[in-house]
């Protein structure tokens, strides 16, 4: 997969050899990509489900008074941050 | 409200735009070529390109919109925080680096990277060109909110300083400039929200009391606020012609000594908090009793002139910091399912929507190779995901004020700078209007884009060379912003954040079907793509303008008749037209599929 250290035309050509089902039009999706995209999916669901049928849930309070709808809320913005930047840690380690 | 300026203010603003359109002149000089034009070479930095996709996205509807309904409403401003940063999630990992090796310079070139279609460059087109334009409307209107409190200047003001500033940064040097305003902009916003989330914390909570130790907000008659619009444009403030020693809130400033949002109540019956940190300040708010303002409108036969009442509302702060609590999604608090598929609708739409919006799409041909691409949207999901952080606080900070206008959410944030110092109030405001300019002007090179290389160039043939195409889009930018101009003034009075949902209804209902069928199923052929992109983007539109907001919001009904003959059960359609969008497509590819694949 990627490596940090080589020409972006290489870089081209490694990524559409490695990812998984992808032809030359750039079909697919790298493996690591896909486990990430789905786990944000099920938070973002999850988050969704809960602010409409679990109230009572969002209310609990969970750190410092601060309630669910919050910490969960925060969790997720934060959550995109983290899982892009391990993505990227995830595709520099794959290509070793 | 009335507004007054400052010598300071308009110094500040003046030398913002100043260097805005200075630094695109001095690009101006080196971008003849349609690459330049439309793509900026495609050599800008991918950290560069980062923070310009921040500037880019983080415009009037998340500083103005989002901060104005968290200050009015509580918890489900911080759904759009939420919804617009999960976006970046589909951007990044569906959408980044397909996009890069398919396109050139528009969306339209890598949806129609396979099959050489002028049906498939068409329907790109002319979906980026709509939800460009329903995309400008937000960002004019909030232009407006910015300019009235610097400058003091009416609306349609603000609208004319943006749409002509743009049209010439866009005129001048297309994406070079654009990406170095967003950039800019895109790290000063952030910088300068963080130092303002400091002085919310520094600040704490206070208890609005009188002297005599009367609350504000405990006694809803007293401190009720009354509005008369009397015949040929007279205002009356209780009951007195408006000026600047008559307002709303000139009465509880005299009595209070602050104006509206403001604290009934604090946990262990204190006045006030001092400095809190980042969690104990959500924390003392929940157990905290908040004054809110809601208005209640009398129309005659009740009253002799048409009359807006703004009442004190004290609220539970854990009440506030649940989902549900504004009109717009009080739907998740009831019992019934159908009234929550609003909610499920919206929350989808921004989901899917980032992915699909034509100005970001560009800002991928900018950067040099797929790699780039992909760097660039990690650097920009952690300046945009930063500041959407930022929103809470600002909106909540916002909310207990003492400086909020209850006839205008989109005033909210500007406001509650003001409450600390002119001159931040200076500075933040210069910064968000030139934010405001960076999204314009990324928007109004979208459009042209799809006008100048799509339309006219590659559909038509109508012209083929490089600097044809320039001409084309440079005329088409100033079509574009002038229409923008007209539009700002006519969608005024809307939160900018609830017309950004729409723009991204459509943009989801029309785009994301054909981008994600492209790249995921070999069996999509042309026919299919053209026909999801022309049903999502017309059922969307169509469902969008006959709902009961928009029967309301924009066409004045009644709210009680705009609910009695709007068609569609809730506002927001990507609930229905993105499955829609799927479901066209699979259907059509199926029927024209070519012999050759059915071996």
């Amino acid at each position: 997969m990627v490596d940090g250290m080589r020409s972006p035309h290489t870089a081209l050509m490694q990524d559409r050899r490695d990812d998984v089902g992808r032809d030359a039009t750039g079909h697919g999706i790298v493996r690591s990509d896909l486990v990430l995209f789905l786990l944000y999916c099920a938070l973002y669901a999850g988050f969704v489900v809960l602010a409409a049928f679990g109230q009572h849930f969002m209310a609990t309070p969970v750190v410092g008074g601060v309630n669910l709808a919050i910490a969960y809320g925060m969790g997720l913005i934060l959550a995109a941050v983290g899982l892009a930047g391990l993505a990227t840690l995830l595709r520099r380690g794959g290509a070793k | 409200v009335i507004y007054e300026s400052s010598v300071q203010a308009l110094v500040i603003f003046a030398v913002a735009v100043a260097a805005v359109l200075g630094l695109s002149f001095h690009l101006g000089r080196k971008t003849a070529s349609a690459g330049g034009y439309f793509a900026a070479h495609g050599q800008v930095g991918w950290f560069v390109n980062g923070i310009a996709f921040a500037g880019d996205y983080l415009s009037a509807a998340s500083f103005l919109g989002i901060c104005g309904m968290i200050a009015f409403y509580g918890y489900d401003g911080f759904l759009y925080s939420i919804g617009y940063l999960a976006g970046w999630i589909v951007a990044l990992f569906v959408i980044a680096e397909p996009i890069r090796r398919l396109g050139k310079y528009t969306f339209a070139d890598a949806l129609d990277a396979k099959f050489k279609s002028k049906g498939i460059k068409v329907a790109a087109a002319v979906s980026t060109l709509v939800v460009s334009v329903f995309y400008l409307i937000p960002q004019m209107v909030g232009a407006g909110a910015l300019v009235k409190p610097l400058l003091g200047l009416p609306h349609w003001a603000g609208v004319v300083i943006v749409g002509v500033t743009v049209t010439l940064i866009v005129v001048t040097a297309g994406m070079v400039s654009t990406t170095w305003v967003q950039f800019i902009k895109g790290s000063l916003l952030v910088v300068f929200c963080t130092i303002l989330v400091g002085l919310i914390l520094g600040r704490g909570f206070s208890v609005a009391a009188a002297p005599d130790g009367r609350v504000l907000g405990r006694d809803i008659a007293a401190d009720a606020q009354r509005l008369e619009k009397l015949p040929g444009g007279v205002v009356h403030v209780n009951g007195a012609p408006l000026s600047r020693e008559n307002q709303l809130d000139t009465g509880l400033r005299a009595t209070f000594g602050t104006g509206f949002g403001s604290v009934a109540a604090l946990p262990d019956g204190a006045t006030s908090t001092g400095p809190l940190g980042p969690v104990a300040f959500i924390g003392t708010f929940m157990k905290s009793e908040i004054v809110t303002w809601r208005k209640r409108e009398l129309r005659p036969p009740d009253v002799e002139h048409p009359t807006t009442i703004y009442e004190p509302k004290v609220q539970q702060g854990a009440d506030l910091l649940l989902p549900g609590s504004s009109p717009t999604f009080a739907g998740t608090r009831a019992p019934e399912l159908s009234r929550k598929l609003d909610f499920f609708s919206l929350m989808l739409a921004l989901f899917c929507g980032t992915a699909s919006l034509p100005h970001i799409l560009i800002r991928y041909y900018t950067v040099k190779d797929a790699d780039a691409a992909r760097k660039s949207t990690v650097v920009g999901i952690a300046a945009i995901g930063t500041f959407y952080v930022l929103t809470l606080y600002l909106g909540l900070g916002a909310m207990t004020s003492g400086a909020l206008d209850p006839t205008d959410s989109n005033m909210a944030a500007p406001l509650l700078a003001k409450s600390f110092s002119d001159t931040l109030f200076a500075v933040i405001s210069a910064i968000a209007f030139t934010t405001v300019l960076g999204t314009v002007s990324g928007l109004i090179l979208a459009g042209a884009g799809a006008v100048a290389h799509d339309l006219v160039g590659n559909t038509f043939g109508l012209v083929t060379s490089d600097e044809g195409k320039v001409r084309v889009a440079r005329a088409t930018s100033v079509a574009l912003g002038t229409g923008a101009m007209v539009l700002g003034m006519l969608f005024a009075d809307l939160n900018v954040s609830f017309l950004v949902g729409w723009a991204f209804n459509i943009a989801a209902s029309a785009n994301l079907p054909a981008l994600v069928m492209l790249l995921f199923w070999k069996g999509t052929t042309k026919q299919g793509i053209i026909a999801a992109v022309f049903t999502g983007l017309f059922s969307s539109l169509a469902w969008v303008l006959l709902s009961a907001e928009a029967l309301e919001k924009v066409y004045g009904f009644t709210a009680a008749g705009a609910a009695a003959s709007s068609i569609v059960p809730f506002s927001q359609p990507a609930l229905v037209t993105i499955p829609l969008g799927f479901v066209v497509l699979v259907v059509v590819s199926l029927l024209t599929k070519p012999p050759a694949a059915t071996r």
